[in-house]
């Protein structure tokens, strides 16, 4: 009996769950097709939204300002974390200084970040959301790298080393290329994670130079819907597809081995 | 053995030093750019949404005279960004009513020189000469708008008052009503409604707004200061405190809809430009303004934005008139929001209020 | 040979920490300096302010949110991670596909979505009102429901992937065994699944609580802005106030309740695992 109940019962509330996961996303998609600029009911089929969507040019900005500062974020984190894994984790002590970012409410960090800001009269905007992203990416970047960097033989290293390369070498001709699906991995999730940021993009940009997800808070807080349906759907358009790579990405990797 | 230390530590100081200089130096781009910008542009500050990209492409075309422009949020945020005036470097600020005396006060602002500016006539009287600029020396309105009520008239077939009780008194405020969602108007509101005046607020008078504000809180259905239009057509509210100005896109598509200034009196909001005292484009900007202000520009602008005219050159079409046309009447019932109550208290009141 | 290699690893050991520099800097400068300046500006503030009931409510009101999302996220999280570790075995992959998906849209976005469904013109209302369930449309925005509501929306995927780490890691063949001695299935799940899992369940209580804790844009968009909890507060008092003494003290008081919150729990924890052990 209670074999058939479980039976049942528990897919169809799995079921419930992704149906409650998908609805409102699917909504979405489908209103920002409506002509309807106002209220929710359907009054015909129409590009509209998509085409302002195009024309806006303060879209554009924001996707340029978000784009930019996601980049660099990753360039920045990458590099530094993959160079202290290799480096600096000798001193195992200092791997512990890199958990922190993550272990507290990011509204924290943002009203840290501000704070430092205003103490040392750093300008608000690109560079210190730069900033700010590059300190969340390395909270991720980091336990990826070094527990692929785990993986490696140690073994390996030495004989580089006693062989006659340098360290930079060795990194370069051995590290490296086994840390490639690593720091793959990584950067796809800081990229993301810095392009939808929000609390700390909020705080520490002061709308002059605005990311998207900043430029749609104030859409929505000033009730504009038709065009973030738009821009909303393309996004989760995006979205979709980066992440169907990643885990083509990962699917191919197991299939490979190790 | 103790020198070899000592050059490791240096070594390392150097190092550390090093990656914390160029650390800076990218911090600090921004401040670089801007100093090689300062030549070619003029820097404006402004509320989102009142200053066009679009247009702005056209001065530039038209002159060759580049415009930036920069948006802030709050008054505040304006204040602290001024202050910081010689790495910013704006040469043009859209400050609200309230925000300008501490300006003008701190001497952060230049004098106006009318006879550069063509239009001067064309503004309406009644938006000059206000307790913030008694002599428009400093400021030149720019955006206006009423606060008042915005009805849902297909709820109320007769209004059973044309007065602020129809958010602030039980009997007469339906279950669910959308009001500002700001420390700063709400609590002046209710002063007015309470008292009739704004003025001579004491330790009494606060504790009453208080009561008031908390009491009010129970029909609140949200607090929202931009959102008010689309609460009022989606008929989520019936009634809802709102900005005349964005009430009109919603007035053109839905007739039951309609603007009041309540009995007690409205309020009314001034958004004008300014100079900072440290800009040298003197020039470029008066051309700039010059160009924002004339007949055509104006034109568009209130076709586009439903915004209210500065000048008399332009007018809005129908029913609309009435609202967009500061006459002396209009502003004998209408108040500003000035800075009567302390901030702390309001802070303070806000918090209260919230939680 | 010994000396050379003892050289050669005080050597790398030199190396190592001049490369590590630029990272530990980063984390230093960004991280560890910014909430040193926090906890100093605190100090110039007077804590006795926050005595007051209001500072209290508005506390409580975030913890019982962060707390009751979580428990809402745990709820509905194990039985589907659960049922996607342990039951099926075919399409394991595209169902995971399926749950990341939401993971990754953004944030914003998820919220946005919300108001086609609630908004009291909204698909739900409509609906609802074609079958004559109702004649006048619901509220259903604006209130304590669609905050909890979209937070445990928001929230779901960070409790269901610890989750599921941990029960794919699961040894089938114990739960076998327990059911071969004659256990019934609560048995099993209650006196093997549950109590192997506890970790994956304290990392995704944590996952959630946490952040939950300092949630301020869904109470604003979804909560009609009626409610001040403890990241509404914080916004408030550095961006519109601009108070930053106020602010970074108010920061400090909530951090530490926040900090004694997750050392209870964890104390919770260790006293139910540390009980089963004793038996």
């Amino acid at each position: 009996m209670a074999k058939r109940i479980t039976h049942y019962l528990l897919p169809c509330f799995v079921g419930f769950l992704y149906l409650f996961l998908y609805l409102p996303i699917i909504v979405l998609i489908l209103f920002s097709f409506n002509k309807n600029a106002f209220t929710y009911q359907w009054t015909g089929f129409t590009f509209e939204w998509y085409h302002q969507l195009l024309k806006s040019s303060e879209i554009w900005s924001a996707l340029h300002n978000s784009l930019l500062v996601a980049s660099i974020s990753v360039i920045f984190s990458i590099s530094m974390g993959a160079i202290f894994v290799f480096f600096g984790t000798k001193v195992r002590q200092l791997l512990l200084l890199f958990y922190g970012s993550l272990t507290i409410p990011e509204i924290v960090l943002a009203v840290g970040m501000l704070s430092f800001f205003v103490v040392t009269q750093v300008p608000l905007g690109i560079t210190a959301l730069i900033a700010g992203h590059t300190l969340l990416g390395l909270g991720y970047v980091i336990p990826i790298i070094y527990i692929r960097f785990n993986e490696l033989d140690t073994e390996l290293i030495e004989a580089s080393l006693d062989l006659g390369a340098t360290q930079i070498q060795t990194f370069f001709k051995i590290v490296l290329p086994w840390l490639m699906p690593a720091l793959f991995a990584a950067s796809l999730l800081v990229f993301i994670i810095s392009f939808d940021d929000f609390v700390i993009s909020f705080f520490c940009t002061s709308a002059a130079s605005q990311t998207l997800p900043i430029y749609i808070f104030s859409m929505i807080r000033a009730g504009e819907m038709p065009i973030v349906s738009a821009l909303s759907a393309v996004l989760l358009f995006v979205s979709s597809l980066l992440v169907l790579l990643f885990s083509a990405l990962q699917i191919k990797r197991i299939g490979f081995g190790r | 053995m103790n020198r070899f230390i000592l050059s490791r530590l240096l070594f390392y100081i150097f190092i550390v030093t090093c990656w914390i200089g160029a650390i800076f130096l990218f911090l600090y781009t921004p401040l670089f750019i801007d100093m090689v910008r300062k030549r070619e542009v003029i820097n404006i500050l402004a509320w989102p949404q009142v200053l066009d990209a679009q247009y702005l492409k056209d001065f530039e075309k038209k002159t060759g005279i580049k415009v930036n422009v920069s948006y802030f949020e709050y008054n505040e945020e304006l204040l602290a960004k001024i202050k910081l005036v010689d790495q910013h470097g704006y040469d043009l600020i859209m400050p609200s009513d309230y925000a300008v005396k501490p300006l003008i006060e701190e001497g952060l602002l230049k004098k106006i020189d009318r006879t550069k500016l063509n239009f001067w006539n064309q503004l309406y009287p009644t938006l000059l000469g206000h307790y913030f600029d008694p002599y428009n020396d400093y400021t030149i309105p720019f955006y206006w708008t009423t606060i008042g009520l915005g009805i849902d008239r297909d709820y109320f077939n007769d209004l059973p008052t044309t007065s602020w009780s129809l958010i602030f008194d039980e009997q007469y405020a339906p279950k669910h009503i959308a009001v500002f969602d700001s420390s700063r108007e709400l609590p002046l509101v209710a002063a007015q409604y309470l008292f009739g005046s704004i003025d001579g607020i004491n330790e009494e008078k606060f504790l009453a707004i208080k009561e008031l504000l908390i009491k009010q809180k129970s029909w609140v259905e949200l607090y929202t200061d931009f959102r008010s239009e689309y609460i009022l057509a989606s008929k989520t509210c019936p009634v809802a405190m709102v900005f005349g100005s964005d009430l009109v896109k919603v007035m053109r598509k839905f007739d039951n809809i309609e603007f009041l200034i309540p009995q007690e009196g409205g309020f009314i909001l001034i958004d004008s430009f300014a100079i900072p005292v440290v800009s040298k484009k003197d020039e470029v900007i008066y051309q700039f303004l010059n160009y924002l202000y004339d007949q055509k520009v104006l034109e568009k602008y209130v076709k586009k934005f439903d915004f209210f005219p500065p000048t008399k050159t332009v007018v809005m079409d129908g029913k609309f008139k009435k609202m967009s046309v500061p006459t002396k009447e209009m502003f004998n019932r209408l108040h500003f929001f000035k800075s009567v109550i302390p901030e702390a208290k309001l802070t303070d009141l806000w918090v209260t209020v919230k939680s | 040979m010994k000396k050379i290699t003892a050289i050669k690893s005080a050597f790398i050991r030199e190396v190592s920490l001049i490369f590590s520099v630029p990272a530990v800097l980063w984390q230093i400068l960004f991280f560890y300096l910014p909430l040193f300046i926090l906890i100093y500006t605190s100090f110039f503030q007077s804590y006795l302010i926050f005595f007051n009931i209001m500072f209290v409510r508005v506390i409580v009101r975030s913890l019982v949110l962060a707390g009751g999302s979580a428990a809402l996220c745990l709820l509905l999280a194990y039985p589907v991670a659960y049922f996607l570790a342990l039951k099926v075995e075919r399409g394991k992959n595209i169902l995971l596909f399926l749950l990341t998906l939401p993971f990754w849209t953004n944030f914003l976005i998820q919220i946005f979505a919300w108001f086609f469904l609630l908004d009291r013109n909204g698909i739900i209302n409509i609906l609802l009102k074609k079958i004559n369930l109702i004649t006048e449309p619901l509220y259903l925005l604006n209130n304590q429901f669609s905050i909890f509501l979209v937070m445990v929306y928001c929230y779901l995927p960070f409790m269901i992937m610890p989750l599921y780490s941990i029960l794919n890691k699961m040894d089938i063949a114990l739960l076998e065994a327990s059911m071969d001695l004659g256990a019934t299935r609560w048995q099993t799940f209650k006196r093997v699944t549950l109590p192997l899992s506890i970790t994956g369940i304290k990392t995704g209580v944590l996952l959630v609580f946490v952040p939950a804790f300092g949630e301020f844009v869904i109470p604003a968009l979804v909560g009609g802005s009626k409610y001040m909890l403890v990241g509404s507060l914080i916004t408030y008092y550095f961006l519109v106030v601009r108070d930053s003494k106020l602010g970074a003290a108010f920061t400090v008081v909530s951090g530490l309740t926040l900090l004694g919150c997750v050392v209870l729990f964890d104390r919770c924890c260790q006293l139910v695992s540390g009980k089963r052990k004793a038996r």
